[in-house]
């Protein structure tokens, strides 16, 4: 397995660890507490601005900890640059990524359009940024495995 | 996605160049060595600033190195 094909996997991991372990504190805290009316927003505008640092800090955990990793298992180098074959894999999994979350996107709004709860609007969006982030990673993997 | 409809023959190229090998064919035409791997397994079809690159490195012609196969058949 290449470096690439090895990095898109430990990313794919890192991101479903990330949204799981966030969701389940998320949950735990909708559990703990009623919330009505603007205090629903407030939660859920919270949440996602809480979300960006953590799914960041994350990340760059899971790239050093896969970099030890690597290098720990004598696994080769990664390149210095990105070529064009990586610019090309990169945009080709990048427009994949944008379809799926432009796809939830008008799924959270005919959840609301059909009378749905804001709670599910703002679960059908963080959950279609989950998917398009996780999906992003599973073509980055399979365009690397296949050449292009 | 298609299959890679050009073959090369960088491999024989690169043997009879002193068995050049993938990491400095990929130094002197400035992409990485997997995309050299990945070129000579034709997987992947390089954009024509590269095989112009590839050939130059061998002192030939794009042609030489590449060759288009994707009328074989049809």
């Amino acid at each position: 397995m290449t470096y690439h094909e090895k990095r898109s996997i430990s990313s794919l991991i890192t991101g479903i660890l990330i949204f799981v372990i966030y969701f389940l504190v998320v949950r735990n805290m909708h559990l703990n507490g009623r919330f009505e009316g603007a205090e629903v927003l407030q939660f859920w505008g919270r949440t996602i601005l809480i979300m960006i640092p953590v799914t960041i800090a994350g990340r760059i955990i899971g790239m050093i900890l896969f970099e030890i990793g690597n290098k720990i298992g004598g696994g080769e180098d990664g390149p210095e640059f990105s070529d064009e074959r990586d610019k090309l894999i990169e945009l080709k999994s990048t427009k994949i990524s944008m379809y799926i979350f432009a796809l939830g996107f008008v799924l959270a709004m005919a959840v609301i359009a059909l009378g749905g709860s804001v709670n599910w609007m703002f679960i059908t969006l963080i959950l279609a940024g989950f998917l398009s982030d996780i999906v992003g990673e599973l073509f980055n993997y399979i365009f690397y495995r296949r050449g292009f | 996605m298609g299959k890679c409809l050009i073959s090369n023959n960088i491999r024989r190229l690169r043997f009879d160049h002193d068995e050049m090998t993938q990491q400095q064919l990929a130094e002197k035409t400035g992409v990485t060595r997997q995309t050299i791997a990945a070129i000579e397994k034709e997987k992947y079809s390089p954009t024509l600033e590269l095989a112009f690159r590839i050939a130059g490195v061998f002192g030939t012609t794009v042609e030489e190195v590449f060759t288009f196969t994707g009328d074989k058949g049809e």
